[in-house]
């Protein structure tokens, strides 16, 4: 598919994930504090098809603690999890959480998830030239977790990134 | 989030009539290691990539970032700790029982496989170790100035699901059937752990992670993973009741801290 054909797609892709947003948030257990501090910061998942590529995060090493879990066939993994904690002092939520998932080929397939400890947004799979981009107040975060999945393997290129918008991090 | 295929509904049912083993146990000893470190003086920042290839479905591959000295030893946070699984093979199992293979036996796990990792731009000051259970074809290339790898034999322990005390079957890269819980123990000088509720994929139950300096509630749904670490001498216990399906076989990996 070329980019030209994938645009409109792709708009219209943001534009229905947009308008269901605020619909889409899974809330699977305690209720957000509104106490904490936001969990400022941005996980980055992404796979161009040259070979893999580590995740980054923004987050404070001084106050979080990351993993990566990879699943799956090693080469063609079916599931990348970033799960970032924070300390135990520290208390956090994610009032703005924005999931973007971007496939950028004719044969890409990805799906995005974004928790923080209680509650969740999930794009789905999408495939092709696409955007899939949710909105959520997800609570409080114990931790925050990235993944990117699918259910065959992950088919690059793509991307996904869960990012609490704000202050820069280190 | 996944569901399982027909394939693996019919394995589910199949599974029910499974009489679960009692008590967990290690599997045999087949691991292998490195160790990365500065070869001059303060941080800096790490990049990497790591390969190889599973030798069985219980292969996997831990990385983690070690500072500090003796007890006061702690994982080194501005290096992501990593955790790699390959899953099941083909050919059908039981949880405890010897099945012969119903499809091929050959391993279909082959292929080049590669994982980034990198101290995520942070300089950084500790030694990283990468542990691999099974892992064939190692291949380990430092991209950052700065640092030298040496080999190291780890000392570490994997329970899988057939060895956790389960009931239910693994085929296609999936397991299936019922959770009833793991442990393992860590070494005197400290250890890190991984643990896995085998559910992600689908079911329901609950367990709790412990052994290390905090305790996590694990569910099938939600936070199926979760990893620790413990810088002294501990037992690691994944307790709970869970019923569902996985991509992973492994359940709860444990890497010992080396003395120092």
């Amino acid at each position: 598919m070329s980019r030209t054909r994938g645009i409109p797609r792709l708009l219209v892709s943001i534009a229905t994930t947009l308008a269901i947003a605020t619909t889409t948030v899974v809330a699977v257990g305690t209720p957000a504090q509104a106490v904490d501090v936001p969990a400022y910061g941005v996980i980055t998942i992404t796979n161009k098809g040259t070979g893999f590529v580590p995740p980054t995060w923004t987050y404070d090493p001084a106050f979080w603690a990351c993993n990566t879990t990879v699943e799956g066939q090693f080469n063609l993994p079916t599931a990348i999890t970033v799960k970032c904690r924070a300390s135990e002092s520290m208390s956090f939520n994610c009032p703005r959480m924005i999931l973007t998932v971007h496939t950028e080929g004719l044969a890409s397939r990805a799906g995005g998830r974004a928790a923080c400890t209680y509650s969740y947004l999930d794009t789905g799979i999408i495939s092709g030239v696409n955007t899939a981009q949710l909105t959520g107040d997800l609570g409080r975060a114990l931790w925050v977790e990235c993944t990117a999945y699918s259910d065959t393997p992950l088919i690059p290129p793509y991307t996904v990134t869960c990012n609490e918008p704000g202050l820069p991090t280190l | 989030m996944r569901r399982p295929t027909a394939l693996v509904v019919a394995l589910l049912s199949g599974a029910s009539v499974i009489v679960a083993l009692p008590v967990a146990r290690a599997a045999p000893p087949r691991p292998a290691g490195w160790v990365i470190t500065r070869t001059g003086r303060g941080p800096a920042v790490l990049t990497g990539t790591f390969t190889g290839n599973a030798n069985s479905s219980t292969a996997t591959a831990v990385l983690f970032a070690l500072s500090g000295r003796g007890k006061a030893r702690k994982l080194a946070n501005a290096f992501t700790s990593a955790w790699i699984t390959w899953g099941a093979d083909g050919s059908p199992h039981v949880y405890g029982a010897d099945s012969p293979c119903v499809a091929a036996c050959t391993n279909p796990l082959d292929g080049t496989t590669e994982f980034g990792f990198s101290s995520n731009g942070h300089r950084l000051d500790a030694a990283v170790y990468i542990a691999t259970w099974d892992v064939k074809d190692v291949t380990i290339n430092l991209t950052s100035p700065g640092w030298r790898k040496r080999p190291w034999t780890p000392s570490m322990r994997t329970v899988s699901t057939e060895h956790a005390g389960d009931a239910g079957v693994r085929a296609s890269r999936t397991s299936v059937g019922t959770f009833t819980g793991a442990e393992a123990p860590g070494g005197r000088y400290g250890s890190v752990a991984w643990g896995a509720l085998p559910c992600a994929d689908y079911g329901s139950g609950s367990a709790r992670f412990s052994g290390g300096v905090r305790e996590w509630p694990l569910d099938c749904g939600y936070n199926p993973r979760e990893w620790e670490s413990n810088a002294r001498a501990t037992r690691w216990r994944l307790s709970g009741d869970a019923t569902g399906v996985d991509h992973v076989v492994n359940v709860l990996v444990v890497v010992d801290y080396p003395a120092g």
